[in-house]
């Protein structure tokens, strides 16, 4: 054995493979670790380079590509000598079996360890880059290098060769070794796609590459711990490994037990082939006369096109029989299928658990999502196999000493390959319709599959597929041609981030995006035009394959090199002309759109455009902005060419104390000035590069002083352009508001860099994400940044089967001129932030008390508009009720396409995407009403945003979002119950915690928070609804009714947290002011547990008595924890039997439900109750943030 | 008639496969004889067009086989020394297939062909079975019919009958002799009696030469009373062979037979023989390369 293993190794030491698989992985792994532009496994930037986080995930992302590493040394090493022909004479050799075998699986396995080791020691050396930025280079963690050694790269590389080992050694087939390769790939994707932190707890340990217990763990991680921390080798990680080690150890050992040497079929699977009958038996003697030829000689036909292409049918025919008649292809189908349910059923949710209707887009994103990975190795693979299957079969001399022109084996392999492709997504497509028909969904829509799953999804890989046969064309043999797709794959994925964006030089084509408002829309042309573009470069591909296919046995470059020269015959000369004429064409029609009509720029453009400003202009930032207080705007959408004209003018005030001796205005940069004057004075412009315009004011506009803005600006997207084309602006569905159709005085904060790294390298300071809590200047300026509300006006104009819509009351609709117009106009103030929509709407109206209540919707989504009215209704009696009138008479929901997905809250005007609710399946009663709460949530804005607007200050996304995530909670609870609030806040507060690990710069506590989503959504649910719990629903919007009398409708100064925050310690006790504290002050953590409970009879009552842990930990903000002294009343349940639903906390009516003082540490609490309870829980619908909810409660031992 | 002039071919490893070899082959069976390694597959890869020489030319009738290889596969059948098919391919399949490739466009008159083949290959009853599962002489036979489809002017045949039982062999060699009349047949093979029964022309290949090229029978005829033969222990074998140029040694009836080339009998012990094609064969290459071709060791018989 030991002399089979030398021998293994010496010969893969020799094996230019070994040491270029090796070197790919060291250098994979140094960039990823070494360059800020190569990122792998979406490790962020708000950790450490050299993070364990980071070193161990780039590891276990490496350890999935140690299948190639498998499969070329350990499944290669045992089918080598049958590929070769060899066996016999290994055989002979006096080797057993046994030795033979392991012999050569510890060699394969062995190096396929060193090329994860390989990868190891890329990171390693990688960290030490001095060009690193040195902020986010931490200590060298060798535990970090010891799990990833110990636990993820020797496990992985021990399980694939083991398994593939085996696969390989019994079947003598490197097919079948792929084959389970892809298996293991699916299995993972499949595992990859559960997000639900229920689901991912009970799968996690069958992730074969122990990816999704690592997952699972580090789930909560926040970047200090993610920074530092080791994963607990324990729970679902270490059963995980135990299971497929274990899996993989007995597979090794049965497959030795089966393992014999013979030849062809191994491991006596196969059943033999029945022998050909040779009924010639007896030897022949000459029939014929000598005289008469054989054969008849036939006319062979004349080189030409329909000789060609005879040939060419009769060999993809061939090489399509071959594939289809292979076990291997309906296995991989079967994967096809089984990926896609898994993925589509994984996905088809919102984000509450909510799912959503079948409809083919989705369908065909989570295709693209989960099987472009499967896709591409299929490729890879096939690619090699075909293009070498003569070879194989031994059949390439035959076959090359007939008179077929090159290119005709070339395009049959391409067109096999194709087939293959298509034959997958076509399984899939069928797939996805008979989830859509289960669904009870029958809109099938095969013509959107074809554009978007056949023609928009398959291009890339169709033009893949042609480069890998062309690759493998040119490739020695099919490791190394596999090897080089696989390196030009990587390389086209990083080309963008090293900012080379291009798709003129990227073969790739533009993702065309579709929307069932707006179909491809104006995806299309640019989709269209680069296909056409790359399938012509395909063709040069094609030729030069031709030229340069191996013929027979000459392998020399020079020598393949000089036969390309006697192919290069001038119908070749003539064709290979015409492509690139061809391409010289549609390339210069594509570098005018994308370059000429369109700037092109890449990321690093844009990003230094914005330091330029920051940088230029920001002292803009004290400037004195005067305030529009009347505005009028027509807008004159031209859906057909994406164009928009908008003029109008506006009355500006100086609201400040001295007089101001110019106005600067920042334009969106598209935007194209016809006239910009104030006072009837011009504006110059002083940036063109950023649309910056100014004007000095001869006469100073004195405080309280007014002047008239007024302005006719256009917007065009002629062509297209590389990338980022506007999907604000389009063909049915446009969505733009005021910022970006008008001049607005004042410094544009939406254009500082917001990462720091980036800030860094522009040598700017770290950013400032809000002002600071008690910067007094910005009391005066709301979140909208201005101080002033506005009479407002407009007319819209757009094609006339569309309908325009713009915040204010409908005065007048006509048809002038081919278009239609509607003007609209606002009873009384608003704040100057306004949308325009326009679209081809279905509409529904509903007069209710009063008011109207309406939603614009795309035709084929009606479903979800009766719920969208009923929470309309509900949100604006209830929010009337409690906290003060509704200001409108009117309540609109404007679908708008789901580019984005969110919805916006507009005076009396509500856009909402396509994308989060017109499409939610709401049929089962169980889920959360998704649709619902967005409504109720939006609604809740026209109160918490328009009647009452906080303070441009930390914290003011608190006073908007947070008190309309309650408000639709008030809603929600009253319509549906508390149940549905505990589905809802359990998520809330698993977002909420998820969220803490991907913060960039700081996490703050509620009061302080700076825009970051997770803590003002998610935490301000989870708080609030504790608040609730804690006073009561009537103190709670008492104390928000104080503050909209104290602060609504009226201007400067605007209130912040801190007037929440009283106003809420107002309504409650010191204990319960001390728990506000913590809420909305600290961040604060709590971990309780029921340690044990056990029931003793006493008398006809139970005595229960029930060990709790209790702790509350306070973090910084980068999550350091601090153990804080624990001193509350916190509820105890007691229930009589076991939760229907643990995840879900659909708990049963308890036996006793009441709060108990507890304290840091362990206590013993006993309560006597009539019945004996089954189940006890502290804090058992856990109001408070707790981040293993699940020790909460506990079965009662008996 | 190929006219072969001058072939150079030098492998990346430096093996000179060719060295300045000319040959012209007429119409009809030509045998090429040599031991392994002699070039002779190179040779015959080269007029297939599988492989380019470093220098030299190959011409047929009018055509420049290097320069216009694809005008030569339109002319050409090539049954390559090693050859498989696709898997669980049968012989109408593959054959189809094959015809379609060398361009025979005619579906009813390359249905007509096929059937021809396999009738005359004795494929015709398993011609809807997999190729796979077909026996050695079977898998010749089928290898056959492929380069025979299209007619072609020129065949080349490289080792078709190593691993064939007698009776295979016999079947196999009737075929080529059948086509042998009106095209160019090269038949290249380290197997004497191929040749001997088959060819009327030859030639003999050692290290990338043409060492000997003629009719079998003429140039055996050169051999006549040069040729003698002894019977002999091991011992007298070896003293024979230092003695003298041995052509070859063989076991007959449980001795030695030694057989040498000389002007006339070496002792009295020798006593002359007929030549055979074998005799000037392992004489030929004894020549060229001043060793005995035969292995003179008599365990090993020198020939089948």
């Amino acid at each position: 054995m030991l002399e089979v293993f030398r021998f293994e190794c010496r010969y893969q030491l020799r094996s230019p493979l070994f040491w270029s698989l090796a070197g790919v992985f060291f250098l994979l792994a140094f960039f990823a670790m070494a360059s800020e532009d190569v990122s792998v496994g979406g490790v962020s930037n708000n950790i450490n380079f050299n993070s364990s986080f980071a070193i161990i995930q780039t590891q276990y992302v490496f350890s999935l590509l140690i299948m190639f590493a498998g499969i070329a040394f350990v499944a290669g090493a045992v089918t080598r000598d049958f590929e070769h022909r060899t066996a016999e004479l290994l055989y002979a050799s006096g080797v057993t079996p046994r030795a033979f075998y392991f012999g050569r699986f510890f060699g394969g396995a062995l190096f396929c360890l060193l090329v994860g080791v390989a990868a190891l020691l890329g990171t390693f050396v990688g960290s030490f880059m001095p060009w690193l930025d040195p902020e986010r280079v931490g200590p060298l963690l060798s535990g970090a290098y010891g799990y990833s050694l110990f636990l993820v790269i020797l496990p992985n590389a021990l399980l694939v060769s083991s398994l593939f080992y085996v696969v390989a050694a019994l079947t003598r087939s490197m097919l079948w070794a792929d084959v389970a390769a892809l298996g293991f790939l699916v299995l993972y994707v499949v595992l990859g796609s559960v997000t639900d932190p229920e689901q991912l707890k009970r799968f996690a340990a069958l992730d074969p590459f122990g990816i999704a217990p690592f997952a699972e763990q580090t789930r909560y991680w926040t970047a200090f711990e993610r920074d530092e921390q080791i994963p607990q080798i324990a729970g679902a990680i270490m059963n995980g490994r135990l299971l497929w080690l274990g899996l993989a150890l007995a597979v090794l050992l049965a497959g030795a037990a089966r393992f014999r040497f013979r030849l062809g079929g191994g491991g006596g699977r196969r059943k033999p082939r029945s022998a050909a009958p040779d009924r010639s038996a007896t030897p022949v003697h000459l029939t014929l006369p000598a005289a008469q030829p054989l054969v008849r000689a036939l006319p062979v036909a004349s080189p030409g096109l329909s000789a060609a292409l005879a040939q060419l049918l009769s060999q993809v025919r061939m090489d399509v029989r071959g594939i289809v008649r292979s076990t291997p292809f309906y296995v991989l189908l079967a994967f096809g299928i089984f990926n896609t349910v898994g993925n589509v059923l994984g996905t088809m949710e919102l984000a509450y658990g909510t799912p959503v209707y079948p409809v083919t887009r989705l369908m065909i994103d989570a295709v693209r999502g989960a099987f472009s990975l499967v896709l591409l190795l299929v490729l890879i693979y096939y690619a090699g196999e075909l293009v070498h299957r003569e070879r194989t079969f031994r059949l390439k001399q035959i076959l090359d000493a007939t008179p077929w022109p090159s290119g005709i084996m070339v395009i049959a392999k391409v067109l096999a390959l194709w087939f293959v492709l298509y034959a997958m997504l076509v399984v899939v497509m069928l797939a996805c319709m008979v989830i859509q028909l289960l669904h009870g969904y029958s809109q099938l829509e095969p013509g959107l599959y074809l554009r978007g799953l056949l023609g928009v999804t398959a291009i890339d890989f169709l033009l893949l597929a042609l480069l890998s046969v062309v690759i493998q064309v040119l490739s020695p043999n099919r490791f190394v041609g596999m090897l080089l797709v696989l390196l030009i794959f990587i390389a086209q994925q990083a080309l963008p981030s090293l900012g080379f964006e291009h798709y003129l030089y990227r073969f790739e084509v533009p993702f065309a995006r579709y929307s069932d408002m707006n179909g491809f829309g104006h995806f299309t042309l640019p989709w269209a035009s680069f296909s056409g573009y790359w399938l012509l470069w395909a063709g040069v591909l094609v030729l030069l394959a031709h030229l340069l296919y191996l013929r027979g046995v000459e392998d020399r470059l020079s020598e393949r090199v000089r036969t390309a020269w006697t192919r290069l015959t001038p119908g070749v000369a003539v064709l290979g002309s015409v492509l690139v004429v061809a391409i010289a064409l549609t390339g210069h029609y594509i570098y005018r759109n994308t370059n000429v009509l369109n700037a092109y720029e890449t990321r690093d453009d844009r990003e230094a455009l914005d330091a330029a400003y920051e940088q230029e202009y920001g002292s803009l930032r004290e400037a004195t902005v005067p305030q529009i207080i009347d505005l009028e705007m027509a807008v004159d959408l031209i859906p057909e060419t994406r164009s928009l004209r908008s003029s109008g003018s506006a009355v500006l005030v100086n609201d400040g104390a001295a007089p101001l001796e110019s106005v600067t205005v920042t334009l969106a940069r598209p935007l194209a000035v016809s006239a910009l004057t104030m006072d009837e004075a011009p504006f110059e412009q002083i940036d063109a590069a950023q649309n910056l315009w100014r004007i000095a004011l001869t006469t100073p506009l004195l405080p309280g002083a007014q002047a008239q803005l007024h302005w006719a600006l256009s917007w065009d997207n002629p062509g297209f352009p590389n990338s980022g084309s506007s999907t604000r602006l389009v063909h049915n569905g446009t969505f733009v508001n005021n910022t970006e159709i008008m001049p607005l005085p004042g410094y544009d904060y939406s254009r500082e860099l917001q990462d720091n790294s980036t800030r860094r390298e522009y040598g700017l300071p770290p950013v400032s994400r809000l002002p600071a809590l008690d910067d007094p200047r910005w009391r005066n300026f709301n979140f909208f940044t201005v101080s002033r509300e506005t009479a407002f006006r407009a007319v819209v104009s757009t094609a006339p089967d569309q309908i325009a819509i713009a915040p204010g009351y409908l005065t007048r609709d006509w048809q002038e001129g081919g278009r239609r117009y509607f003007a609209y106009e606002m009873d009384k103030p608003i704040w100057p932030f306004v949308s325009f929509t326009s679209a081809r709407y279905e509409v529904v109206k509903e007069d209710w008390d009063g008011q109207s209540l309406e939603v614009y919707y795309h035709k084929d989504h009606a479903w979800n508009v009766p719920t969208m009215l009923r929470g309309s209704r509900d949100s604006l009696a209830y929010f009337a009720e409690v906290f003060s009138p509704y200001q409108h008479r009117q309540f609109r929901i404007i679908e708008f396409p789901g580019y984005q997905s969110f919805a916006q809250s507009f005076p009396n005007t509500i856009p909402y995407s396509e994308e989060i609710g017109f499409v939610a399946d709401l049929r089962d009663e169980s889920d959360v009403d998704f649709v619902y709460y967005v409504t109720a949530h939006e609604a809740a804005h026209q109160w918490w945003g328009h009647q009452f607007a906080p303070a441009r200050v930390q914290g003011s996304a608190v006073l908007s979002e947070t008190l309309a995530q309650y408000s639709a909670l008030m809603v929600m609870e009253r319509a549906y119950g508390e149940k549905m609030m505990r589905r809802f806040l359990k998520r809330e507060l698993d977002r909420y915690l998820v969220g803490r690990g991907g913060e960039l710069i700081e996490e703050l506590p509620l009061k302080l928070t700076e825009n970051q989503n997770y803590i003002h959504y998610r935490k301000g649910s989870v708080v609030m609804y504790d608040v609730k719990q804690m006073l009561g629903e009537a103190a709670v919007n008492r104390a928000l009714r104080g503050l909209i009398e104290r602060f609504g409708g009226k201007g400067a100064p605007f209130p912040t947290t801190e007037h929440l925050i009283d106003a809420l310690k107002a309504e409650a006790n010191p204990a319960q002011q001390a728990r506000i504290v913590d809420l909305f002050e600290k961040i604060t953590l709590y971990d309780l547990s029921v340690a044990s409970a056990t029931v003793t009879p006493a008398g006809e009552a139970f005595e229960v008595t029930v060990t709790i842990d209790a702790s509350k930990f306070y973090a910084d903000g980068e999550g350091r924890e601090q153990e804080a002294n624990l001193a509350e009343s916190i509820q105890i349940g007691l229930f009589p039997e076991r939760p229907a639903d643990l995840s879900e906390l659909d708990l049963p009516p308890p036996l006793l439900l009441e709060r108990s003082d507890l304290h840091s540490g362990r206590q013993t609490l006993t309560f006597t109750v009539p019945q004996a309870p089954a189940w006890v829980g502290v804090d058992p619908y856990v109001y408070r943030i707790d981040r293993n909810p699940e020790n909460n409660l506990k079965r009662v031992d008996s | 008639m190929l006219q072969i002039r001058n072939l150079v071919k030098t492998y990346p490893n430096g093996v000179h496969a060719l060295k300045d070899l000319s040959l012209d082959v007429p119409r009809g069976m030509f045998g090429l004889l040599g031991p392994n390694g002699a070039g002779k597959s190179s040779l015959m890869r080269t007029i297939a067009t599988l492989q380019a020489p470093d220098t030299g030319s190959i011409r047929l009738g009018d055509l420049d086989v290097l320069a216009d290889p694809m005008a030569v596969r339109r002319r050409l059948g090539y049954l390559p020394q090693e050859f498989g098919s696709y898997p669980r391919t049968s012989p109408w399949v593959m054959l189809n297939h094959l015809a379609v490739l060398k361009g025979l466009h005619s579906r009813s008159e390359r249905v007509d062909q096929i059937e021809a083949l396999l009738k005359q290959t004795n494929l015709w009853d398993v011609r809807r079975k997999s190729i796979d599962t077909f026996s050695g002489g079977m898998r010749q036979r089928f290898g056959i019919a492929q380069a025979l489809l299209g007619a072609p002017e020129l065949i080349i045949v490289d080792e078709p009958t190593a691993g064939l039982d007698p009776a295979e062999r016999r079947r196999f060699h009737n075929l080529l002799a059948e086509i042998g009349e009106s095209v160019i047949v090269i038949l290249s093979t380290h197997i004497v009696d191929d040749v001997a029964d088959l060819c009327p022309r030859m030639a003999i290949m050692g290290s990338g030469r043409i060492l000997l090229e003629g009719a079998p029978l003429e140039l055996v005829r050169a051999l006549d009373g040069q040729l003698f033969r002894r019977l002999c222990s091991h011992e007298e074998a070896r003293a024979i062979s230092a003695r003298m140029p041995v052509v070859s040694t063989r076991m007959v009836a449980g001795r030695i037979e030694v057989r040498v080339v000389a002007g006339q009998a070496p002792d009295a012990d020798f006593e002359p023989v007929a030549a055979t094609v074998e005799d000037l064969y392992f004489h030929t290459l004894a020549t060229a390369t001043g060793e005995p071709a035969a292995p003179s060791s008599p365990e090993t018989p020198a020939a089948v």
